[in-house]
Parts: C-alpha cells; structure tokens; sequence
C-alpha cells in the first residue's frame, strides 16, 4: 500500500494488489491507481477471484444482522427498556 | 397479537406458566379505579392547578430519586421482593390518598405512589428477562412477553378507567382510592407464588451523577444526539403533560363525572395505540414527518382554542397516541446512534433527565392554568409541540440513524501487526524469475466452484468469524459490513482516521474471507 511507484498493470505484484481491494471497493483510490487495478484485474484472474470473494465476504456479512454479532442482550433489553420508561407513566 | 400457535415449544408453555403470576399481578395493579378521577377528586379537596402542579412536580422527583437505589436493590437483595415493596407503596399511596381531605396529605400520598412506580419500572422488565433468560436460555421471546405484559397492563388501565367512571358517578369520589387497596393487596399475595429467577448476574448500576455527567456530555458534543434526545424530551413533556394535566380541561369545561372515565380510557388506548403504530416503517417517511408534526400542533391548538369537551378529549387522545407512535423510531435512533460503551448511561440518563425536566414544566402548567385558565396553559403545551412538530421534521426521516460522535471513546490504535490479506505462501516469491509477487494458489471464484455461498453453514462460519474478531476489528466491520453504515460515519464514531478504519475493514473482511475459504475449499489459509 505505501508504494512509491505505481507500476501499470500487471507489473504491479498481486500480493500488493490484495492489499487494495478494500481500498477499491470504497471508491478511495486514486484515479491513477484505479485505472492500474483495474487493469490488472483484467489481466489477472486471480485477483479477480479475490475480489469477488472480498465482495462475498462483504455481501454475507450485510445478511447478518446486528444482533447476530453483536451484545444482544443488553441492546435488546436497554433499548425496550428505555422505551417502555417514557410510554409507562401510570 | 396472539403468537401462542406458531411458537409452542415445551419451554414456551413452561415459561407463560411460570409467568402468570406476574401477568396477573400486573393485571391487578392496572385496576387503579382512582386514576380517572383523581383531578375530580384533587379539586374537590382544595386543590388548584397550581397544587396540582406541585403535586405532579413532587411525584417527578421523587421517582428518579428512587430509581436507582431500587435497582440496586433489586440486584442485591430481591426482584421480587421490590415488587412487593412497589405494591406496598401503591397501597400506602391509596389509602393515603383516601383518606385526604387537603392538599399536604395527598401530596404524601403521591409520593408514595412516585414511590411504586420508581421501584416497579425497570424491575418487572428485569425480572421478566431473566425469568425467560432461565427458562429458555435466550432471550428472543423478551419483546413478545413484555408486549403481553404492556397487553394485560393497558387492558386493565382502560377497564378501571371505565369502571372508575362509573363508581364515581355512584359513589364517593375517595370510594374509588379505597376500592383500589384490596386489588393491591391481591396483587402482592399473587407475586408471592411467583418463584424469582436466581440468574443474579451482578449488573452495572451506575451512579445517578455519572449517569447525568455522561448524558450532559453527550448532549454538549453532539450535534445529531442532541436533537433526537430533545425530540425525546419534548415528546415526553407532551405525554405526561397529557397525563397529568390533561384532565384539567374536563375540570375546566365542567364535564360530569362519568366523562374522566373514557377521557382516561381513551389516553390508555392511545398509548397502546401508538405503541403498535411507532414500528412501522411510513412513520419515518418525510410527508408521514410532516403529518404527524402538523397533527401535535394542530391537537395543541384545539387545546387552546376550544370549549367543546368532545374536540378537547379527542384532541387530547390523537396528541397521545402522536407522540407515544414518534417515541418509538426517536428511542431506536436514540440507541442505534449511542455505541454500547456509553449505551446504558445515556438510556437511564435521557430518562432522568426527562423527569427532571418535566419539575419546572408541571410547576409552569399549574401556575398557569392557576393564574389564568387551562386554556392558557394550552399555550405552553402549543409551544412545546410547535418545538416538538419541528424536531421531527428534523429528526424522523432519517430512518437509518446516523452514527454520532463519541467524543469519550479514545482514537482506536491501528492494529499493531497487520496480518498480510492472504498468507504468503499464496503467492511467488520476490525473487522468481517471471512473476514475483504474483499468484502461487490463487483464490476461486466460489459461485463459479458451484458453492453455495450463503447456506446456513456459511452464514454460521461468517457470523463465527465476526463473534471471534478482537473488539476494535470488529467494531469496524460490524458498523461497515453488517450494518451497512457509510464509512464517514464510522471514523467519526470510533474516532479513526481513514486509513487505520479502512485496514481495519481490510484485515476484518480478510478474517472472514479465510474462514470462508477454509469451509468451502477446506484449505488453511492463515496460519
């Protein structure tokens, strides 16, 4: 990530690649390095392949839900909680 | 409304026989036949709006005063026990209140009624979720118990709403206080036979001066918080400005008796009401904002402008019912914008800051409507909900909370060893002749192995591989990836720079992404 050069296509290794696909996929690399990586991916296929498992990766983890990952019960039970404080006066 | 068919495991029958007593005991506690009347009967002992007001101030204090010390009661000694102290009170309160014939003995009498509801609320909720955490071993049937118990309660509202009514049109107004003990003294018989789960995790009671410290914090940093905690207490001003002073204007209109008991029932309903309405999705709709904004002003203007009992108690009802529905996306964004660190702080600390505004608010009303008429203190109730109206334009539409910043949580470091995408083994070494650095054993395309990449199994392994993450990774990719929340917000909200947020989500998603190879390809990918 912190080359200075940015060699075009396929001469910039693959093991350096990987290292932007998050990079990539967010939309913050330059419009340089852009057009390398995608120029390279279309010479790479697995680089390809690792970007397709990144954006799997990335797909899957939105079908889970908060609570699937994350403290559930004292999310649930807070967030009632407080709820109920303001709607139970009597 | 009734799930009972679709979810009958054996646990489930366990648990709801477990819990009637609770249901009944909760049940006969909502049988408060005095409720309807009590303004009837407050004016009838000397009472004016203004002791009315002091009175509604004293109970607003005393309950956040009395909050915490019960919960940690509850926590130390006895859930159940609390209950029971709670029910005592509430007998103590009606007696009292009973036996009144000035204004001094009925303020003692609220007090002890700010009392039950300081040492019921949050205890019920405990004990309900740790009965069902002992029974079950989870805790997805809390919403739908509780939602019972909200059932039971606002059923038994609305019936000693209506019966209040009409033992007061019948009997002595002070009938209806004496009327309520022995429900009470039921209820605590029934809660005797309840057996109390023994789950005593020691829970984190923060201390009242921190809880606030935090909240003010918050409330002083935070520009996107601070409306929807302002929303929140705006929003609860009206309610138990409603509550309290709503029946005011029947009192002011001159109504007959019989008429406190559906006004009461119709606030109850709407309660409920607006409970069943706030989930749903329009709610958050920018011209569902602007509607329902319009609504509470408009409700407020009827309050000041007219004399007709019937407008007044519907105007008063649909305010109810407004603001209660608005209360429920307000709460979600209230939570989803707090990160669990401050989470329980900032809940219990929007709640007694609530209470600590409604003090000069109910004092104001009373003096007011003292002074110069109920009408008159419409005009307050027309400003807050002008306030209120404007704050959910503001606040409503944005469905998916934004994430606020949190100025208290120090900068995450950047992770220490950055632990490379795909093990180096993965690829050519710098030295080879052709292609260094490049691909050895590239990854596949997995749809294109014929994988199904989201089975039941692979979501496990995903969900696996989050739960196990070190805290600040997964911190990111659960804000990022499974919430889907924009990146901008997510470095504000942990306090990281672009970078460090951005290799955080890399090494995050790579953890998953060598899990998934390892269960789909049985290859061992990180060492």
């Amino acid at each position: 990530m912190s080359n200075e050069s940015h060699p075009s296509g396929l001469d910039q290794p693959c093991v350096d690649l990987v290292e932007l696909l998050t990079a990539y996929l967010d939309g913050a690399l330059s419009d340089q390095r852009r057009r390398d990586f995608e120029e390279h991916l279309e010479g790479c296929e697995g680089c390809r392949a690792a970007l397709a498992q990144w954006r799997t990766v990335s797909d899957l983890a939105g079908r889970l839900s908060a609570q699937d990952v994350a403290d559930l019960d004292p999310y649930v039970r807070d967030r009632l909680l407080s709820t109920l404080r303001i709607v139970r006066r009597r | 409304m009734n799930g009972d068919g679709v979810r009958s495991r054996p646990a489930g029958d366990v648990l709801r026989r477990r819990l009637l007593p609770l249901y009944a005991a909760t049940f006969l506690q909502g049988l408060a036949l005095w409720v309807p009347i009590e303004k009837l009967f407050m004016t009838s002992i000397g009472f004016d709006a203004a002791g009315i007001g002091v009175m509604a101030a004293v109970y607003a204090a005393v309950v956040p005063i009395v909050e915490v010390p019960s919960g940690v009661l509850a926590d130390r000694w006895s859930r159940r026990g609390v209950l029971i102290i709670a029910a005592a009170a509430a007998i103590v309160s009606v007696v009292v209140g009973g036996l009144s014939y000035d204004v001094t003995t009925y303020l003692v009498s609220a007090m002890f009624l700010g009392v039950f509801f300081a040492m019921q609320s949050g205890t019920l909720e405990s004990i309900v979720y740790d009965t069902i955490l002992e029974e079950t071993g989870g805790s997805e049937d809390f919403e739908l118990t509780i939602g019972r118990v909200r059932l039971v309660e606002s059923v038994a509202l609305v019936a000693s709403a209506l019966a209040g009514g009409v033992v007061a049109e019948v009997a002595p107004l002070r009938l209806t206080y004496f009327l309520t003990a022995p429900l009470l003294v039921a209820a605590c018989v029934v809660l005797l036979t309840f057996r109390e789960p023994q789950l005593h995790k020691a829970e984190e009671v923060q201390p009242l001066r921190r809880q606030i410290a935090t909240t003010y914090r918050t409330l002083l940093q935070r520009g996107r918080l601070r409306l929807v905690v302002a929303l929140t207490i705006v929003g609860s001003l009206l309610l138990q400005g409603m509550v309290e002073f709503g029946p005011l204007w029947l009192v002011a209109l001159a109504v007959p008796a019989f008429w406190y008991g559906p006004h009461w029932a119709g606030l109850t309903a709407a309660m409920g009401l607006g409970g069943l309405v706030g989930p749903h999705r329009w709610v958050t709709r920018r011209w569902a904002a602007a509607l329902i904004a319009a609504a509470t002003v408009g409700c407020c203007v009827v309050l000041v402008m007219s004399r007709s009992a019937p407008l007044v108690v519907g105007a008063q009802v649909l305010l109810t019912l407004l603001v209660v529905a608005v209360s429920i996306p307000v709460m979600r964004q209230l939570h989803d914008a707090v990160p669990s660190t401050i989470r329980a702080g900032v809940a219990s600390g929007v709640g007694t800051l609530t209470w600590l505004t409604f003090v000069p608010f109910a004092l104001v009303i009373g003096l007011i409507s003292d002074r110069a008429g109920v009408e008159d203190a419409g005009w307050l109730f027309l400003a807050i909900a002008a306030a209120a109206g404007i704050l959910m334009l503001v606040v409503l539409p944005r469905a998916p909370a934004e994430l606020a910043e949190v100025p208290e949580l120090a900068p995450l470091p950047a992770p220490k060893e950055v632990e490379p995408t795909f093990a180096a083994s993965r690829f050519l070494p710098p030295d080879d002749p052709e292609w260094p650095g490049h691909w050895a054993i590239p990854p596949q395309v997995w749809d294109d192995l014929g994988i199904r990449v989201d089975g039941d199994e692979a979501m496990a392994e995903v969900q696996a591989a989050i739960v196990e993450m070190p805290m600040d990774l997964r911190h990111v990719v659960v804000l990022r990836d499974v919430e889907d929340r924009p990146a901008q917000q997510v470095r504000a909200a942990l306090g990281l720079a672009p970078e460090a947020e951005r290799a955080m989500l890399h090494q995050a998603r790579g953890r998953i992404r060598a899990r998934l190879e390892r269960h789909f390809e049985g290859r061992p990918d990180v060492e």
